[in-house]
């Protein structure tokens, strides 16, 4: 499977900081709407958060290169993976591109399906585990 | 390692996401505002990022471990160490405490000095080193 594009917004001047460029923790809100995407994607519903199943996929490991300064008015995509399925977590790859084509974060993240109610680590239900299979890529970008 | 506290204050329903804990952009934020905290006792001052030197610290890779949550009303104290200063970056760890005591975020940032004008990283200064410097314990 290619890589998928999980977001696609312009950088505004409330992402910014007093450096003139994107602020540090606006890269992981992105990363967290991100998450979201890639959880519909394995059927992990909006619904499943607020009422069904009461899971949802939570970061507990980030390793991240800020590679090049994103400015005001940029053009932006991510392009997400998904590089390992263990029982109760996952391993995603996000690359954010600007409008030149230069990557100017990449990030590993290692997140956890999180229960909910109970607040503790769940093991990902059987449907879940079939639709991740079926999008995971076995060569990272 | 000697850690200093950069940050503390507690979390808002603003800080929260649909999961019912503080979001992980929020944690980074703090890192954020810890290292203004951190170059302003090293004589990097706000009027260095808005109009003297222009410079400030921007952080190039971080690798950073959520280990416990952090829910609404929770009062948060950040607390951070020097790991190691460069010629131009410096090695940071931030530790997020909740008040209970535990230990909710780690993290070591690698920030590099970077130059406004420019737009590259740059030199640190040797006042500036020997007050980061300082902090690295032997």
């Amino acid at each position: 499977m290619p890589y998928l594009e999980t977001y696609r917004g312009v950088v505004n001047q409330a992402d910014c900081d007093h450096l003139g460029h994107m602020n540090v923790a606006r890269y992981y809100g992105i990363c967290a709407d991100v998450g979201i995407v890639l959880q519909n994607e394995i059927g992990l519903t909006p619904e499943d958060i607020r009422h069904g199943r009461r899971i949802g996929m939570v970061v507990v490991r980030n390793e991240s290169d800020f590679k090049a300064e994103i400015l005001v008015a940029e053009p932006i995509i991510m392009r997400s993976a998904i590089l390992e399925i263990g029982s109760k977590s996952l391993l995603f790859h996000h690359q954010l591109f600007r409008a030149d084509g230069v990557i100017a974060f990449d990030t590993t993240q290692r997140v956890v399906l999180f229960d909910l109610v109970k607040r503790t680590a769940a093991e990902i239900p059987p449907d879940v585990r079939e639709k991740v299979e079926a999008i995971m890529v076995t060569e990272r970008a | 390692m000697s850690f200093i506290e950069t940050y503390r204050g507690v979390i808002t329903q603003a800080d929260c996401d649909h999961l019912g804990h503080m979001n992980a952009a929020r944690y980074v934020g703090l890192c954020g505002d810890a290292v203004i905290a951190l170059q302003t006792m090293w004589g990097v001052t706000p009027d260095d990022v808005r109009n003297g030197r222009r410079i400030s610290f921007a952080v190039v890779r971080m690798e950073s471990d959520f280990t416990a949550e952090v829910q609404v009303g929770e009062a948060v104290v950040m607390k951070t160490a020097v790991l190691a200063v460069g010629g131009k970056s410096m090695l940071l760890r931030h530790q997020l405490l909740r008040a209970d005591g535990v230990v909710a975020f780690d993290s070591q940032f690698r920030a590099v000095l970077f130059d406004l004008v420019n737009r590259r990283a740059a030199e640190i200064p040797p006042q500036v080193r020997a007050k980061a410097e300082a902090m690295i314990e032997v």
